[in-house]
């Protein structure tokens, strides 16, 4: 058997300076713990989805049943997108045979679709100003009313974290449609070394996207 | 205080009510230390070692109730991850103690990187060097304590930090000795 190596005094310096802790991804501790409630270990409605950046000293149970007022201005544009396209396509289904429907839809499916992703940016837009007047509202809150206005604040530090992974989302689909379009691809990669970043890790060194 | 609400306290909350609240505080108590943990055992794969965590902390959530509370509970959730490790390392078809075959590419892959720091060394160790110094010379395991935990003998966990450690050396070349 060999001896062991002996580690200098630098060497364990180096050791003892290696950071103890890494954020994990926010959406973990939602994915484990909807797991835990779905298989009966754990009854829902006793927590709250995590602040992020709030690590490690936010350890204690938050209060329960705070209702985020971000996701009703985001539920509502979502739903009048969904809710509109669906009369649309509908009404034209209903007012044509099927092959006239299908070659009307097949025709314009660019033009509707164009549509509907404009639309979607619209309440995109729509759902983040209504964010930030919730954080000026937080902002404002007597010093009386810590707890309301903590909660505020988590709910726009979801409401952005929301926000910029809708945004990373619509970068991909854009570089994948364009993947040689080089300002598309700078987006993405700032969204995706950001991304790396708030998950605790270093931004990867050779992306290669296709 | 809710900040000074024990690891039991929370445990059995969870345990006798079911209390999702005492489980994210638990969570967010000890998640950091465990998924900095299992980082640097899959060497920095972000998305082996999320999956690792969740395995783990179902596991530990639902061996809750049998936990004697015999070692603290970090030390507890973090033998859970390593298992969970381990189980992956065997699912893989490897043995953690494997590492013949790696270990020239890996000091090839450094040397033309250039200089490089302890973290990104660690990563390119092979596994099974890897496992042993991260036990050893990161967490303070025994040599006992991480053959009991490896399942190999402590001599093999031995010869292996000093292959481990000589390995790291070739890897981080003069810098550490200037540290």
């Amino acid at each position: 058997m060999e001896d062991e190596v002996e580690l200098t005094p630098g060497e364990k310096m180096a050791f003892q300076r290696l950071p103890t802790e890494a954020v994990p991804p926010d959406l973990l501790e939602e994915r484990i713990v909807r797991a835990l409630t779905s298989d009966g270990t754990l009854r829902s409605g006793g927590g709250q989805a995590r602040k992020a950046g709030a690590w490690p000293a936010q350890d204690a149970p938050p209060p329960s049943g705070r209702f985020r007022a971000w996701v009703i201005p985001v539920s509502m544009a979502a739903s009048l997108v969904l809710f509109g396209a669906g009369v649309a396509l509908g009404h034209r289904l209903g007012a044509s045979s099927t092959t006239e429907a299908f070659l009307a839809v097949r025709d314009q499916d660019a033009t509707s679709l164009a549509l509907r992703i404009q639309e979607a940016g619209s309440a995109y837009v729509s759902a983040l100003a209504a964010l930030g007047e919730l954080r000026g509202a937080a902002a404002q809150a007597p010093s009386g009313q810590g707890v309301v206005a903590s909660h505020a604040a988590q709910g726009i530090e979801q409401g952005r974290a929301a926000a910029l992974g809708a945004l990373y989302g619509a970068a991909f689909e854009l570089a994948r449609m364009a993947p040689g379009d080089a300002d598309v691809l700078r987006i993405l990669q700032i969204l995706e070394e950001r991304r790396t970043r708030d998950l605790g890790g270093e931004p990867a060194r050779n992306m290669m996207w296709f | 205080m809710e900040e000074q609400t024990s690891d039991r306290e929370l445990a059995h909350r969870v345990v006798t009510h079911g209390d999702e609240a005492a489980f994210r505080a638990l969570y967010r108590r000890h998640a950091p230390a465990v998924y900095r943990f299992l980082l640097r055992l899959v060497g920095g794969d972000a998305a082996e070692a999320e999956d690792l965590m969740q395995e783990t902390w179902l596991r530990a959530a639902h061996g809750l109730a049998g936990f004697h509370w015999e070692s603290a509970f970090r030390s507890w959730v973090t033998g859970i991850a390593l298992n969970q490790f381990r189980e992956l390392a065997r699912r893989k078809g490897r043995r953690i103690t494997e590492v013949e075959g790696e270990w020239e590419a890996t000091v090839a892959a450094a040397d033309s990187a250039g200089r490089i720091d302890l973290e990104r060394a660690l990563e390119l160790l092979p596994p099974g060097f890897r496992t042993v110094l991260v036990l050893h010379d990161v967490e303070g395991l025994t040599h006992e304590e991480i053959g009991a935990r490896l399942g190999i003998a402590h001599g093999t966990s031995k010869s292996q930090l000093h292959r481990a450690r000589r390995a790291m050396r070739r890897l981080l070349s003069v810098d550490l000795e200037m540290a």
